[in-house]
């Protein structure tokens, strides 16, 4: 694949997109959308690269924009004031809060050996239901969740040490 | 309830319907609520399982950043997780935030795990040479550098601080010796790579110690190398000798050797 060219591209995809405020993004945004090309790439070969890169570049701008106002949620709720401004680690340029949690929740389960709790939480983050796991599993609705339940706590714990994401499950931040 | 107050809810109990923290009564109303909620109806969706448990491509994308911003924990997961995944290594290769090769220091050090002091790493975008000199096993254990890098200097890797040192050159040559202490058994160099191999083409670079001996052997992926395409080398020693070493760039088709520069190295005594 020529990067040169697929850069390029980007560049004329998310140039005029973005507002002069946030022009800072621009370069990015086209290292973003590399990745994303890369792992299309991967899982099937393109026949259609200027066709791919399109779908590539409007889709990363949609989940630019979209964790943008999401992230800012997530956060807001927690705070008396709504002009507090987001943490840095919350930027929305790191990515959307909830993908990079259930990464973390992923990692811990493979760097503790849970392949039970990894298999729920794959299962889970893609969105599938408690139902067709439980099916899957051969087990019943209610012992599904307990075992997600039990599966959540090393997780929690490593997630609550956190100071930033600490409040994000209900317990208070650090002064 | 208004509408102000349901996407409230929604927000309240975003984190925990991502995580199948709610029980099925909240979980029905959470996934009635986010319907037509333009930030929170891809929850609802199905997802490629394939693309789940690898590191977000934001998150590769500004990993240099992410280095200085995100909790410590947080980022410790993601090293470990490019370290071990082959494809996320990759991504973090096409952006050149790190390439590693660590089979020349292996050898010598053994087990060491380079990648968790890499992190948070910002190599200068001008910098031809840049060289990151640390000290084994005492870190840090730097001599005063030549030239500092105007940007990242001091740059503060697990809570380490390192001097990132760049010869102020062209592509070629180093104008003025490279101080090592007389300890020091390894140092990081960073190579800008060509743009103008052909694509598809594998290269090799080979660093030749004082006494023209290969210190260093690394093997590329295909050209093109995107921009910034910096290659990394881990350089290590037990001790390293006074003289001229070369980097040479050995591209695949081609019969003439690439010079990619030259640098001088003084230990102190």
């Amino acid at each position: 694949m020529d990067w040169q060219t697929v850069r390029r591209a980007l560049r004329r995809h998310f140039g005029p997109k973005l507002d002069p405020a946030d022009a800072h993004e621009l370069d990015d945004l086209i290292q973003e959308g590399c990745v994303r090309l890369l792992r299309a790439a991967r899982r099937e070969p393109v026949e259609d690269l200027q066709g791919l890169i399109t779908v590539i570049a409007r889709r990363t701008f949609q989940d630019w924009l979209r964790r943008r106002y999401r992230n800012e949620r997530l956060w807001k709720p927690l705070e008396a004031s709504d002009e507090l401004a987001i943490p840095p680690a919350v930027d929305p340029r790191f990515g959307d809060l909830i993908e990079r949690i259930e990464f973390m929740v992923l990692e811990v389960f493979q760097r503790e050996a849970r392949p039970e709790c990894e298999k729920l939480a794959r299962g889970w983050f893609s969105r599938r239901s408690w139902k067709e796991l439980a099916e899957e599993l051969g087990l019943s609705h209610a012992a599904v969740r307990k075992r997600w339940s039990r599966c959540l706590e090393l997780p929690r714990r490593v997630l609550a040490a956190n100071p930033l994401l600490r409040p994000l499950f209900g317990e208070e931040k650090d002064d | 309830m208004t509408d102000k107050q349901q996407r409230a809810w929604v927000d309240e109990h975003a984190i925990a319907f991502a995580l199948g923290m709610l029980d099925d009564e909240e979980e029905r109303r959470f996934l009635e609520a986010i319907q037509n909620d333009v930030e929170f109806a891809e929850l609802a969706s199905a997802r490629d399982s394939e693309s789940i448990g690898h590191i977000p491509a934001a998150l590769i994308a500004r990993w240099d950043a992410a280095g200085r911003v995100l909790d410590e924990n947080e980022f410790h997961l993601l090293e470990q997780h490019a370290h071990d995944c082959v494809s996320c290594r990759e991504e973090l290769e096409l952006l050149a935030h790190g390439v590693l090769e660590t089979s020349g220091i292996s050898r010598h050090t053994g087990g060491i795990d380079w990648r968790s002091w890499l992190g948070g790493i910002v190599l200068g975008a001008a910098a031809m040479f840049a060289l990151i000199m640390i000290t084994h096993p005492s870190l840090p254990g730097l001599q005063s550098p030549i030239t500092r890098v105007s940007g990242p200097s001091n740059s503060k890797l697990q809570g380490k601080i390192i001097d990132v040192v760049t010869p102020q050159a062209m592509r070629g040559t180093t104008p003025e010796p490279i101080r090592l202490s007389a300890d020091a058994t390894v140092f990081l160099l960073a190579v800008n790579l060509p743009t103008d191999v052909a694509a598809g083409a594998t290269a090799t670079i080979v660093v030749f110690d004082a006494s023209s001996s290969i210190l260093s052997r690394t093997t590329l992926g295909p050209a093109p190398w995107i921009p910034p395409s910096t290659q990394i080398l881990i350089l290590g020693d037990p001790h390293f000798d006074v003289g001229e070493y070369r980097v040479e760039l050995r591209v695949e088709g081609e019969s003439a050797v690439r010079s990619l520069g030259r640098f001088s190295i003084e230990v102190e005594r």
